[in-house]
This record gives structure tokens, sequence and C-alpha cells, in this order.
């Protein structure tokens, strides 16, 4: 079931995530979530075509496989956000609106409808859109990731710089690709928005259209 | 045994409906797909009906076997699905028809905005 060669809006390998270097200083990309696809229902084409990705996790019950990416993702270190990316394979999305139950749905369930239309107020209360574009769909096997981009000072405790988790999250540390000392937290949510902006606005520079 | 039927009717800001839920020794399953476990509405239906709630996440149970679903979809997925295999779907979120399989929600499948009030015995 091959959807076509994904064509990445980044052109930044899985592989070398460790740490990415952006134009203007250091990023660091923390894992919030981490899982590889095991199953892709018969529907999901359909949906593919008309904008939409759904994923279920592995608990999800046969009907709803039909219409789903089904992976075997578990924990969600925090809420999901808009500047949030999500990669599916090569190819990385960002993330524009969050919808009111995405996370909860993401968190218990491994549930997450992904709508490529841009919207910062999303449609619905369970989606979460991604920048306008192409969806592309590789193969069984490929992983899904979200992951959450942030100054070089970030630390490991990506609670730390998140709003407090729904009870239903899991409240074990992100998986950071860096460890350092944790300044202020006043200081760190500003200078993570200063820089959110600076990043979005040269990702707008450098990143080609589709 | 015997079971009883029960009216559902949209809650506040909901949408279609009232379904008549009844039972049967073939179909005696209340299956319920919420996050979280079995929802309260669910298991309002279970304790009217005298029907068996279900944890869809938890185990599988056969489509034939299902009397009706109960559900808290954000609007795209779980919310088409169902009415699309003609099973009478409760969703306990005030969601109107939306998402892909949008064609397929109709009043006499769907009912929206439930809470246990709005669950009524009928004989």
């Amino acid at each position: 079931m091959s959807m076509g060669k994904p064509a990445p809006s980044h052109p930044q390998s899985e592989a070398a995530g460790a740490s990415e270097v952006s134009l203007a200083t250091a990023t660091v990309l923390t894992v919030l979530y981490e899982a590889r696809v095991e199953e892709i229902g018969p529907m999901v084409p359909e949906l593919l075509e008309a904008g939409i990705l759904i994923f279920f996790g592995k608990q999800a019950p046969p009907e709803l496989r039909e219409i789903a990416i089904v992976h075997d993702g578990v924990t969600l270190v925090a809420p999901l956000a808009p500047q949030d990316i999500i990669q599916l394979g090569d190819a990385r999305y960002t993330v524009t609106g969050v919808g009111e139950v995405a996370s909860a749905n993401f968190s218990q369930l491994g549930h997450i409808v992904i709508k490529a239309n841009g919207a910062i107020e999303v449609e619905l209360p369970g989606e979460v859109s991604v920048e306008a574009g192409a969806l592309h769909l590789p193969e069984i096997g490929f992983n899904l990731l979200v992951l959450r981009p942030g100054q070089a000072e970030t630390t490991s405790e990506a609670s730390s710089i998140a709003s407090p988790l729904p009870e239903a999250l899991d409240q074990s540390p992100a998986e950071s690709l860096s460890i350092t000392p944790t300044p202020p937290q006043h200081h760190l949510r500003r200078s993570l928005w200063a820089f959110l902006s600076a990043w979005r606005n040269l990702k707008r520079r450098a990143t080609p259209s589709g | 045994m015997a079971y009883k039927a029960v009216r559902i009717e949209r809650g506040r800001g909901g949408w279609g409906g009232p379904l008549t839920i009844r039972p049967t020794d073939e179909k005696n399953l209340i299956y319920c797909v919420t996050g979280g476990g079995i929802h309260p509405v669910a298991q309002a239906i279970a304790d009217a009906t005298g029907g068996q709630v279900f944890d869809g996440f938890r185990s599988a149970a056969p489509e034939k076997k299902i009397a009706c679903v109960v559900i808290d979809c954000g609007g795209t997925a779980r919310i088409g699905v169902y009415p699309m295999k003609r099973i009478p779907t409760i969703d306990v979120k005030a969601s109107s028809p939306s998402g892909p399989l949008v064609q397929f929600i109709k009043e006499d499948i769907f009912v929206s905005g439930v809470k246990p009030e709005n669950i009524k015995v009928i004989e």
C-alpha cells in the first residue's frame, strides 16, 4: 500500500536528531512521543486524499483499525502545542493548532487526527492541524514522533516547560536529546517564546512550500 | 433473559435521535469505546436495559453482538464508523455530523450530547 514518496518538508533525517543546529541558534528537539507504525487500515488512503490521517494505539478494536494507522506508542510526555513537530517517517509537519481533547485522546488511546489545513483554531476538538500542504504516508514500520523544539538550555524534564498535565497523561520524564542544568523558569519561558518565534520565521524562509 | 427497552434522546446542544435500544439474547452488548474505561452513560444504558456493558478498548467483541455503541468522539473517526455500520451510536459529547464519514450519520442511528438523564425506560 505505497502512498508515493514523501516530500520531506525538512531535509534533516531522524538519525541526525541528537541535536539539530538551526540557522540562528543551537536547538534541541525533545521527544514527546515515539511510536512505530504496525498496521495501516484499508480506508486510510481514502482519508489521506481528504487531507486527514487518523491514528490509534494497539488497543483499538477492529472497526477502528479499518480507518486508522495503528501504532505501538504509549506515553505522551506533555500536552501537544502549536510549533511542535509531528514526524511521519522522514517527513516533518509543524503543528498549527491543537483541539481541546486531542492531547487526552492521544495519551489515553494513542488516538490523534491530523489535518493538513494550517488551522490555528481547529475545526473539531479531537483534531491536530499542521501546516497546509500534502500529507505523505510512508510504508508500514515507519516511526511516528512528536518533537518539541527548544533552546540549548532546555532541560531533560519536558514537563518543566509544559502546562500541567491532565490526570490521564503519564508523568514519566521526557527523552530529551541533551541534558543541561535548569535555568529559572520565567527566563526559560520568555527565551523559549522568543526562540520559537525566531525559529518559525527562519523556517518559513528556509522551507519550500507544499 | 428479559431485557427492557430504553429511549435515548439528544442532550443539550446534541444532535439526532431519539433512539430506541432493546438488547436481545443475540445482541446484548452495550459497547463502550470512550477513553478511560466504561463511561457512566454506557453503564446507565446497561443498568436500564439489562444489557452487558463492554469496554471495546480492553477486549474484542463480535459486531453482531452489539446492541448499541457509546462513544465520546471529537468528531472525525468514531462518530462515522459506527453509523456507517448501522450500529446505533450514542455520543456523550454534543457533536454534530462531521468528518469524512458524515454521509452515514443519520438521526435514526446517531444521537449526541447524551447524559444519563436522557435515557428513559419504555415498555
